[in-house]
């Protein structure tokens, strides 16, 4: 009996702080992705288009290094939607079209914004 | 597919360890909690095994929730008869006395086939010869003879009986059983000798056991069949 009380609050543990670590790895590497494309949006609404694209950039460089990270932590079509969304984005920006840029850029901030709030421990979650 | 074949290894290993490590009840007759775990964790494996796209941690760690679920669950009903008889059910006299319980079945919504059924299976040929039924928690049913339809036991005859314990398997196949051997208190080099006596070796031995009355039998590898005294009852420690 006391081996399996031991063995269950092993387990229990171990799965928590599992939880736990991909609850802030998931909210960091969003929030660091949300902050890029913010980035982007501000400075192409300033009429900035380079630092723009700059930002985008710098946002698929960030994506490409948390990818593995969050392939592991949430389902791969999401994050596959991200990266259309970043594409879309950059085409559009490249060739001037600022208004389907900037629905790319709300789409993809959308499937961000998505991939974290599922990943909220929150009662709409929960139930 | 590469990548199907090892998370397909990983997650069938997740699902050894834990049905090992939920205990030997898994392994046999389900009670309805330990039911409802089995399917959920074939439905949870299944999903990341054969998906790409759904991260292997989506699989484990609602396992590992299940398992101390599982295990909370099993220690409470081992402390609490109170709640093992609201999570499992408690078993139910549906033949006492010979007399079948009519309301009983009702309530369990057994028909009578169903309970000859069990009858049956339980080794009861003619029911009118069974004693006592009982629908345990998981749903088989126990059933015994009545006083009048049994073997007479050895203590109602005033019979004296050696004492008759789980025979230890000495050989299998040619390799000796060194557990065994410790649990009976004996060492491979008694077992040699013993065996000299008939010209055998360990690796000539198909199969050796030793019973609780001392004697030990043997099949060698070509078929032949020996039984022989070995120990002196007083010699039986196991």
């Amino acid at each position: 009996m006391r081996s399996r009380i031991i063995a269950l609050s092993v387990v229990a543990a171990l799965a928590l702080t599992v939880c736990l670590l991909a609850l802030g790895a998931v909210y960091e590497s969003i929030g660091q992705l949300e902050s890029l494309a913010a980035q982007s949006e501000k400075k192409v609404s300033e009429g900035d288009d380079a630092a723009g694209a700059d930002a985008l950039e710098r946002f698929g460089v960030c994506y490409d290094r948390l990818r593995p990270v969050l392939e592991t932590l949430t389902p791969h079509v999401e994050l596959h939607n991200v990266k259309i969304h970043l594409t879309e984005a950059e085409h559009y920006l490249s060739a001037g079209r600022a208004g389907d840029y900037f629905l790319s850029m709300a789409l993809l901030r959308e499937m961000l914004s998505h991939l974290r709030e599922q990943e909220n421990f929150s009662w709409s979650n929960i139930l | 597919m590469l990548t199907i074949f090892i998370r397909a290894f990983l997650l069938y290993l997740v699902m050894l360890i834990t049905v090992r490590g939920m205990g030997k009840h898994q392994l046999g007759q389900f009670q309805p909690y330990e039911f409802a775990m089995a399917m959920l964790i074939a439905d949870l494996v299944s999903t990341p095994m054969a998906d790409v796209s759904t991260p292997l941690l989506h699989g484990i760690l609602p396992i590992a929730a299940l398992f101390v679920v599982h295990g909370v669950i099993t220690v409470v009903c081992a402390k609490s008869d109170r709640l093992r008889a609201l999570i499992s059910g408690k078993p139910a006299v549906v033949i006492s006395n010979g007399r079948i319980n009519h309301a009983e079945l009702d309530r369990l919504c057994l028909s009578l086939s169903d309970l000859l059924e069990g009858l049956r299976k339980a080794g009861m040929l003619d029911p009118a010869e069974t004693g006592t039924a009982v629908v345990e928690a998981n749903g088989n049913i126990s059933a015994f003879p009545s006083a009048a339809n049994r073997p007479a036991t050895a203590s109602e005859q005033n019979i004296s009986l050696p004492y008759d314990g789980l025979p230890l398997v000495l050989i299998m196949d040619g390799r000796v059983q060194y557990n065994n051997l410790g649990t009976a208190g004996l060492s491979d080099k008694w077992l040699e000798e013993l065996l000299s006596h008939y010209n055998l070796g360990f690796r000539e031995v198909f199969f050796a056991s030793v019973n609780t009355q001392g004697c030990l039998h043997l099949q060698t590898m070509d078929g032949a069949l020996l039984d022989m005294r070995a120990l002196e009852e007083s010699e039986v420690k196991w």
